[in-house]
């Protein structure tokens, strides 16, 4: 403690010596005589003398002790006040209380500082000139105490940096401390799983390790793939916050574009959105018209603007074909439930859609008008979509195979069964089938009817009594899963 | 050490065991604590810890963390049944990917976490106890606390609420080597003068911690 605030003392004198002029904004006026004194206790105790008089009168007896401090032994002071609070300076006139000196402290009987080492007599000096600091610390503005810290700091010892170090941290412990430097990353991304896009976009701007945190592909990816949003080409292992970006962008698409041209080819939308009637009804119409573009537009095209099919040539041709709605593709789109191309064997696929079509124009006239108009388009659109949308449709049924969901089925594409013919008609009847969630649950059983393929539409419109029976079991599995 | 033959337990009996957090206090735990915290259980299970009297040494847990731990988990006994597993993968009615929520703490769970606080740094030690332990319904409670601070508020105030330091670019540490001249502002110069010196001499180690 004697050793910090002697310290403290001889940087106040140098501080004061050196330059006197950094003290400008000392409210107190100070007598100019006493810069240059050589006893800087003096010099202190004369800047403050009428503020105190009891600390002149402690300095004017101590500069006498010093003088006669060999002869002082035989003096008696009964009252010995080792404390060092104020008291010691009220009642410094009966205090001074001068013993003998070690020939340690003989030697330094005249340095500036240590005027003798009486430890008592030391304490006082101590005492006064700390509270003289503190007084004049009261006074100073904020920037002078800033200035006067700083620079008491750089005087300091480590030894002494740690101990006021560890002051602070006694004062203020571990304060406001960042978890993820505490955390293992593995917490500090759960418990950034919890956060919204907009908190995370937030959170990226606190600092650097932050950034990196909430950047991470693991937190984006789920929140992209909900929305069944991938990015258009494999990531390099070294680029980050790739999923942000899909995610950015997409929602930048959705919220700068029109709802008319929002061409938002993903007919996955999240689960809620199904109730909006009104936006599904957006969005069906935005899939015909898809559908109309598609068709105008060579795959290949097509599939560079995978996640929004917005391109000026695209808008361009679609206003061009879109066509009154008798002719337009099905509102009710049932290519929803799709099949796995890549299962698929691609020449078995066009003779498939060639012999569809030669059995669709020749089976008009049996069936019913309502299931034929429903056939009529769906195998238009799919027949049609088939070649342009492959690409994109592997594309989805990779990103989607992935998490459960209405995946297409793995069953090669002609695979018959006499109840995949009438769960085409199951699903056209019934539209909303295609939002179902647990198709995969469906796709996996093998006792379940298969999704229609086009070959076997030809059935549909012959119906014989043996063909019923499936299809009465379809229904209700069928509304099983609806429920 | 006192070794008594005829206490030899499976831990799944109905038994209190012993452990002693990092400051030396001891503390009984029962059924409950042992089947929600992971790491006793695999504990218990590989050590076949038979003698009742001597506490197992958990050296990451303060006394406090533990006790609130072993609270916790004497309230959550019987819905331990009830907490979904993450791990889960056959339930298809389940969104896989749906956000996950962090507003549906239970009453009792936000009066529970309301005396920890991020200002003391409790509320991470009771997190970091919760981790070492494995008790999932601890964690989720208090990393939901955590995300609920974080939400809705923007980069400054998180910096705040954490403690964060941040220089942004061209000020601070950040400034350009080139350009450091007297900057008045006293934060400036202390940073200013620490450059000047790493400058002068080969860099001190202790700059890298700043």
């Amino acid at each position: 403690m004697n050793n910090i605030g002697q310290n403290n003392n001889s940087q106040l004198h140098v501080h004061y010596q050196n330059n006197p002029d950094e003290i400008n904004g000392n409210r107190r006026p100070r007598p100019t005589s006493a810069q240059h004194q050589h006893h800087s206790t003096t010099s202190t105790s004369r800047q403050n003398g009428h503020t105190s008089s009891s600390q002149l009168n402690t300095t004017a007896k101590l500069e006498q002790s010093i003088l006669r401090h060999e002869t002082d032994n035989t003096k008696s002071n009964t009252s010995i006040n080792n404390s060092k609070s104020n008291t010691s300076i009220n009642n410094n006139n009966n205090n001074n209380n001068n013993r003998s000196l070690n020939s340690k402290g003989k030697n330094r009987l005249y340095s500036t500082w240590t005027p003798l080492q009486d430890e008592e007599t030391n304490a006082k000096l101590f005492d006064e000139r700390k509270t003289l600091v503190i007084k004049w610390f009261d006074k100073w503005t904020d920037e002078q105490r800033r200035f006067a810290l700083d620079e008491l700091m750089t005087q300091c010892r480590p030894k002494q940096l740690t101990f006021t170090r560890n002051l602070l941290t006694k004062k203020f412990p571990a304060l406001h401390q960042d978890f993820t430097r505490s955390f293992p990353r593995v917490l500090s991304l759960y418990i950034f799983s919890f956060l919204d896009p907009r908190s995370l976009c937030r959170c990226a701007q606190v600092c650097w390790f932050w950034k990196f945190l909430t950047e991470n592909d693991q937190l984006w990816m789920p929140k992209c793939l909900r929305f069944g949003w991938t990015p258009r080409h494999t990531p390099s292992s070294y680029e980050n916050a790739v999923w942000k970006r899909v995610y950015g962008s997409n929602i930048q698409a959705l919220q700068t574009m029109p709802i008319r041209d929002n061409q938002l080819y993903n007919t996955h939308r999240p689960q809620n959105a199904l109730h909006d009637s009104e936006y599904d009804k957006h969005d069906r119409s935005n899939l015909s018209s898809r559908q109309n573009t598609n068709r105008s537009n060579s795959g290949r095209h097509h599939h560079n603007h995978s996640m929004l099919n917005t391109s000026t040539g695209s808008t361009s041709s679609k206003q061009k074909n879109i066509q009154p709605p008798w002719r337009a593709n099905s509102k009710f789109p049932t290519d929803t439930l799709r099949f796995n191309y890549l299962d698929n064997d691609d020449t078995v696929l066009e003779t498939l859609i060639a012999r569809n079509r030669k059995y669709s124009s020749q089976n008009y006239n049996t069936s019913t008008a309502h299931e034929s108009d429903h056939e009529k388009e769906r195998r238009r659109s799919r027949t049609k979509d088939e070649n342009n949308n492959s690409y994109r449709e592997k594309r989805r049924s990779q990103s989607l195979s992935a998490r459960g969901s209405p995946s297409p089925s793995s069953r090669p594409y002609h695979d018959k069964t006499s109840g995949e013919r009438e769960f085409g008609i199951a699903t056209l009847t019934g539209n909303h089938s295609f939002t179902i969630r647990p198709q995969s649950t469906m796709a996996n059983r093998p006792d379940l009817p298969r999704p229609p393929s086009s070959q076997k539409v030809k059935y549909s419109s012959s119906k014989t009594f043996g063909s019923e029976i499936p299809n009465r079991n379809w229904n209700t599995t069928n509304d099983e899963y609806d429920d | 050490m006192a070794t008594n033959v005829e206490e030899t337990y499976l831990y799944s009996s109905p038994t209190t065991f012993k452990v002693s957090s990092k400051d030396g206090e001891i503390f009984d735990i029962d059924d409950s604590f042992i089947n929600q915290s992971k790491t006793i259980k695999n504990m218990l299970n590989v050590l076949d810890i038979a003698d009742n009297h001597m506490p197992i040494p958990l050296q990451n847990i303060k006394g406090t963390m533990l006790n609130a731990a072993i609270v916790f988990c004497k309230y959550h006994k019987n819905d331990l049944l009830s907490i979904p597993d993450d791990e889960d993968e056959d339930d298809f009615e389940r969104d896989a990917y749906e956000p996950r929520r962090s507003d549906d703490i239970s009453e009792w769970d936000k009066e529970f976490i309301k005396q920890f606080t991020v200002e003391e740094g409790t509320l991470f030690d009771i997190i970091m106890a919760a981790n070492y332990l494995d008790i999932k319904a601890l964690l989720a409670v208090g990393c939901k606390t955590i995300a609920n601070m974080v939400r809705g508020k923007n980069s400054d105030q998180v910096r705040q609420m954490f403690n964060i330091s941040y220089d942004p670019p061209g000020e601070g540490l950040n400034t350009p080597r080139n350009s450091v001249t007297s900057k008045e502002s006293g934060d400036n110069q202390l940073l200013t003068t620490q450059e000047k010196e790493s400058r002068c001499k080969t860099p001190s180690p202790e700059l890298m911690y700043d």
